[in-house]
């Protein structure tokens, strides 16, 4: 180190360092790089994008077609279906945005790609999530806000203070119970290895299922949706509260509004699963 | 060969097949709710409905266009040389490996029947005379899934990429082959551009004779718009892959 100034600097960095640069800090420099990366490519970035936006939006496209013939689907308007397909998308976005990459974990770990996350500084899991942002997650994000938008203003919901925390709250809510299902897959990576398929399916029975009003399926396909596979908490609950439909719901009322903690104490268990599980980490070849 | 390729991952195929259940079941269950108790809607039954939309996801699952994808890694990768270098046709060892997939799928489809069946519902031909209008629909119905596939694939010598593409494409064949609401159910305008559009031609129309829902005239008259778009899209596939050929040569230098 002959040069005094970059010596300086170093002593600088390293100060900060001891004063311990917060790891949210970090991740967030760590995320706006990999989106930075991603934008050099715009074209690519912007088509990212409109593609998550065209295919959340045909997804839709379906419910509107079905509602512009006849009234209700289990009672539901066409503007009510919307909000929850909305919120869905809201939530799904969010989540994608934030915890996509979680689905890299079962791969990353088979191919032993996760030695060098294991010797840097942060916790192996905020590495993984920032080393490459969905870009996609915007397109369902503005997919899901532009239809939500749309359908609150067609069911004329009365916003008070109360409804929109509650709102912000479900959003996040949602988005965790999501990232608590992936993450709790590709914990049990960690031991099982190929585990692609039942990440995939469960994406399948969310992308199914999530959408409509779990009323359709009747008692025991709303009770799998609750309390095995509890779908029922990314929009359905919420949903439920806001549009004021919680009389229709088989489970207690309490259930519903308590939606986004719901989304917190499954992530919090998937969190603890996935330290556990990763102890069981061998890198490949062994 | 690609046959063989196929059947090694039939962990991929059985989750396939649980996606499709899936999907039959959650549109029985709309579509009970949308009718919610009436018997019929415009003369079309709730039974009759999901009979034909579990028919129509089944065939289009049967029948799904894996050559776009395989054409899209070929050209990614750039093996596409080697085939380039066999002494057959490039397109037509696509088509063949696309038949080797399709026949791959067929021992799933004794499984799938039942559990559709179960899930959805399902309806025998309307006469003898049906099915075997039926059958001849249903092999032009494939070649144009086929033929689909090919323009997809072919797309990727330009963009290098497919997946969004098949994604949205999976999406927007089945909606307007009719296989999540019948084509009778969309608003006039929608129903316009629906027979505008080759989809239709790929289950609306084979169920259509399956059901005996056209005479005489009508059912040749759906088996000529299926071959006109046989023929269109083998004269689309065949332009895009002289143009594309061009480009293969460019990047060789």
């Amino acid at each position: 180190m002959a040069d005094p100034a970059a010596a300086a600097r170093w002593r600088d960095r390293e100060k900060a360092g001891r004063r311990g640069v917060g790891t949210a800090t970090l991740a967030l420099v760590l995320a706006g790089a990999s989106l930075r990366a991603q934008m050099q490519y715009r074209a690519n970035f912007v088509i990212l994008v409109v593609m998550g936006l065209v295919y959340q939006l045909t997804g839709f496209v379906f419910l509107w077609v079905i509602l512009s013939r006849f009234e209700a689907i289990a009672g539901w308007s066409l503007g009510e279906v919307a909000f929850l397909y909305g919120l869905r998308l809201l939530a799904h976005g969010v989540y994608g945005l934030l915890f996509n990459a979680i689905q890299r974990i079962s791969r990353m770990t088979r191919r032993g790609e996760l030695d060098r996350y294991l010797v840097r500084p942060l916790p192996l899991l905020v590495q993984v999530l920032v080393e490459r942002v969905h870009v996609a997650g915007i397109g369902d994000l503005i997919g899901g806000g532009l239809l939500f938008l749309a359908a609150q203003a067609l069911v004329g919901i009365d916003w008070s203070p109360a409804a929109l925390a509650y709102l912000a709250l479900a959003v996040a809510g949602g988005c965790l119970v999501e990232a608590a299902l992936r993450l709790a897959i590709n914990s049990l990576a960690f031991r099982f290895l190929e585990l692609g398929s039942l990440s995939f399916l469960v994406d399948n029975l969310i992308g199914n299922f999530g959408n409509y009003p779990l009323r359709i399926y009747g008692a025991a396909g709303q009770f799998l949706l609750t309390f095995v596979l509890p779908v029922a908490f990314v929009a359905y609950f919420p949903a439920t509260v806001l549009l004021g439909r919680v009389g229709e719901l088989s489970v207690h009322p309490a259930l519903a509004y308590g939606a986004p903690l719901v989304g917190i104490l499954l992530f919090l268990l998937a969190h603890r699963l996935w330290r556990g599980e990763i102890r069981h980490y061998q890198s490949a070849g062994h | 060969m690609w046959m063989r390729t196929c059947i090694t991952y039939r962990f991929s195929w059985s989750l396939d097949m649980l996606g499709l259940l899936l999907q039959i079941y959650t549109l029985k269950m709309i579509w009970t709710a949308v009718y919610a108790g009436r018997d019929q809607v415009d003369g079309v039954p709730l039974d009759g409905l999901i009979a034909q939309l579990t028919f129509a996801n089944l065939l289009l699952w049967v029948m799904y266009p894996m050559l776009a994808g395989y054409l899209e890694e070929r050209v990614r990768e750039g093996t596409l040389a080697l085939e380039l270098a066999r002494p057959a046709p490039f397109l037509g060892q696509m088509v063949a490996a696309q038949i080797g997939d399709t026949a791959a799928g067929l021992p799933l489809v004794v499984v799938a029947l039942p559990l559709a069946y179960l899930l959805g519902g399902l309806l025998p031909p309307a006469s003898p005379a049906a099915g075997l209008l039926f059958a001849v629909s249903l092999g032009l119905a494939y070649a144009i899934v086929v033929m689909t596939g090919l323009v997809i694939g072919l797309v990727s010598f330009w963009t290098t990429e497919v997946g969004g593409v098949m994604t949205i494409h999976a999406f927007v064949s089945r909606f307007f082959a009719g296989a999540l609401v019948p084509l009778s159910f969309f608003p006039p305008w929608l129903g316009t551009i629906a027979g505008l559009l080759p989809f239709q031609a790929q289950a609306s129309i084979p169920l259509a004779l399956y059901l005996g829902r056209a005479d005489g005239l009508e059912s040749v008259r759906l088996l000529a718009t299926q071959l006109f778009w046989v023929v269109a899209l083998l004269g689309l596939a065949r332009v895009l892959w002289r143009l594309a050929l061009r480009r293969v040569v460019v990047y060789g230098g």
